[in-house]
C-alpha cells in the first residue's frame, strides 16, 4: 500500500504510538495505521461479507469511526490489533445479519475454500512482512486442526452464526459443536502461544 | 455462572458463537473475576488470529481516499463546533421534549453567533456560513413548534433493530410546522443522503431531505402544502435524484 503519505517516520511506529498520536488527532498517524491494517481490515470484512461493495463500505466505517472515536481502544484491554479485527468481524458479522444474509460455507467448491483459505506458503502481496509471518502461522495451526472442529470454527467465527445455529446448519448435536469448538481453540491457542506471547499475534 | 461454566464458554464467546444469554452471564461474571478475564483476553487474540488465516486482498486505492476525505470533510465544516454543539444542546432521543423548548433557544443563540462570527472571517467559509444560516431557520421553526398548543410529537424506530439510530418528529398542527431530528445515523453514501417521506395508503410526500454531520440529522417541514393527511412518516436513504422512497430506514405511524 502506499505510504509516502504517512512518512517514514510513522512506519517505524508500533501500534499503541500511533493510537496515541491519534487521540491527538494526527492525520498523519491515522493515515499509517490505515496503510498497516487497511488490506487486513478489507480482508476480513470480505471474507465475512463476500460482497466487495459492503466490504468496503464496512472498512470506510471501522476507520471513519477511529478516527472520529479513537476513545473506542482501551490499550489496557489488550493489544490494538486484536481489537481492530474484532471491531472489524463483529461489524460485518452485524451487517450480515441486519440483510438477513446467510453464508455458504457448507457449499464452498474447493476452489472458493483454497481461495479463501490459502495453503501455509501462500504468497500475501496485499501483506506486509510481519503480518505475513504472522498469517503463515496461523494458517499452519488452523490446517492442523481435524477438519470437523475447523470447520465449526470458521463457520462461527467467519459466517457469524452461534453454536446453536452451527448446531441446525450441520444437523449435528449441540454438545458435539460446542465440543469441536473447545478442543479446536484450545489445540490453536496452543499453537499461537509463542506467537502470544511475544505478541507477535 | 462460575469459574468452570466461564472455562467452557469463554471459546465460543470470544468466536462470537455464545448464545446472547450466555454471552450477558459470561460478562457479568468476568467483570469480577480477574483470572476469568486474563482466559478471556486470551482466547480472544486466538480469536482474533483466526482473520490473518483468510486470503488477504488489497483494498481499492478508492477506499483509502474515500475514508480520508469522509475524515477531511467533518473537520471542514467545523466538527467541532456547530455540530457537536448541537449534539449537546439538543440530545435527540425521549427525553428531548423536556429540554427542547429551553434548549433549542440556546441553540439557537449559539447558532446567531455562530453566523454572526463567520460572516466576518473570509469567503472560504462562505458554505459553512450559509449551512449554519440554514439550520438557524430550522431551529426558529422548532422553536415555533415546540411552543405551539397543540404541539404533538412521535418517535420513528428503526426497522432495522441492529442500529441505535433513532428521531423524533414533532409537529404542530395550528403552526403547520413539523421538525424532525435524527441522532447515530450512519453517514449515507457518496450521491445519496436521508429524505423525509409522508406515508398515506397509496401515496408517499417526500418532505424534504438532509446530510448527516457526525450522525445527527435535521429538518423543518412545512405542513400547509401536504394534499392529504398522512398515516405514517419515514426516513429512507435515497440517491439524490429519487423521487420515490425505497426501504425506510426509520418509520413512526401516526395515531388516527
Amino acid at each position: 500500500m502506499n505510504v509516502s503519505s504517512s512518512g517514514s517516520d510513522y512506519k517505524q511506529l508500533s501500534d499503541e504510538e500511533l493510537m496515541r498520536r491519534l487521540f491527538h488527532k494526527d492525520r498523519h498517524a491515522f493515515e499509517a495505521i490505515f496503510d498497516r491494517y487497511g488490506d487486513l481490515v478489507y480482508s476480513t470484512a470480505l471474507r465475512v461479507l463476500r460482497d466487495a461493495h459492503l466490504a468496503q463500505d464496512v472498512s470506510q466505517e471501522i476507520f471513519v469511526r477511529l478516527w472520529r472515536k479513537p476513545e473506542g481502544y482501551v490499550a489496557e484491554r489488550g493489544r490494538f490489533l486484536t481489537w481492530l479485527i474484532s471491531v472489524t468481524r463483529n461489524r460485518a458479522v452485524d451487517e450480515i445479519r441486519s440483510r438477513g444474509r446467510r453464508l455458504r460455507h457448507e457449499t464452498a467448491s474447493p476452489e472458493e475454500q483454497e481461495r479463501e483459505f490459502p495453503a501455509g506458503e501462500a504468497n500475501d502481496p496485499a501483506l506486509n512482512a510481519q503480518l505475513a509471518e504472522q498469517a503463515r502461522t496461523v494458517r499452519a495451526a488452523l490446517t492442523e486442526l481435524p477438519p470437523e472442529q475447523r470447520q465449526v470454527i470458521e463457520l462461527a467465527y467467519f459466517g457469524g452464526l452461534t453454536q446453536q445455529e452451527i448446531s441446525d446448519r450441520l444437523d449435528q448435536p449441540l454438545g458435539t459443536v460446542k465440543t469441536r469448538i473447545r478442543l479446536g481453540m484450545q489445540k490453536l491457542r496452543a499453537a499461537l502461544a509463542p506467537e502470544m506471547r511475544s505478541e507477535r499475534i | 455462572m462460575d469459574c468452570d461454566q466461564v472455562g467452557e464458554l469463554l471459546d465460543a464467546y470470544a468466536l462470537g458463537a455464545a448464545e446472547a444469554d450466555e454471552a450477558a452471564a459470561l460478562e457479568e461474571h468476568v467483570a469480577d473475576c480477574v483470572r476469568c478475564w486474563s482466559s478471556l483476553n486470551e482466547a480472544q487474540q486466538a480469536a482474533a488470529a483466526i482473520a490473518l488465516s483468510t486470503a488477504f486482498e488489497r483494498a481499492p486505492a478508492s477506499l483509502r481516499n474515500r475514508i480520508l476525505a469522509e475524515t477531511e470533510r467533518g473537520e471542514r465544516l467545523g466538527v467541532p463546533g456547530l455540530l457537536q454543539l448541537a449534539r449537546r444542546l439538543l440530545p435527540v432521543g425521549a427525553g428531548v421534549v423536556a429540554a427542547g423548548a429551553a434548549a433549542s433557544l440556546t441553540f439557537a443563540f449559539f447558532l446567531q453567533a455562530e453566523v454572526d462570527d463567520l460572516r466576518d472571517e473570509n469567503d472560504q467559509l462562505g458554505a459553512v456560513v450559509e449551512d449554519a444560516g440554514e439550520r438557524l431557520t430550522e431551529q426558529q421553526q422548532l422553536i415555533t413548534v415546540l411552543a405551539a398548543p397543540d404541539f404533538q410529537q412521535v418517535t420513528l424506530d428503526a426497522t432495522d433493530n441492529t442500529t441505535s439510530a433513532g428521531a423524533v418528529y414533532q409537529w404542530s398542527n395550528s403552526a403547520g410546522t413539523g421538525a424532525l431530528l435524527c441522532n447515530n445515523l450512519p453517514a449515507p453514501q457518496e450521491g445519496q443522503e436521508y429524505k423525509v417521506w409522508f406515508l398515506t395508503q397509496d401515496h408517499s410526500y417526500e418532505a424534504g431531505s438532509f446530510q448527516t454531520w457526525d450522525g445527527i440529522g435535521q429538518l423543518a417541514m412545512d405542513l400547509e402544502d401536504l394534499p392529504e393527511l398522512p398515516v405514517a412518516i419515514g426516513v429512507s436513504v435515497e440517491h439524490v435524484d429519487a423521487q420515490e422512497p425505497g426501504e425506510m430506514f426509520l418509520l413512526a405511524e401516526f395515531d388516527q
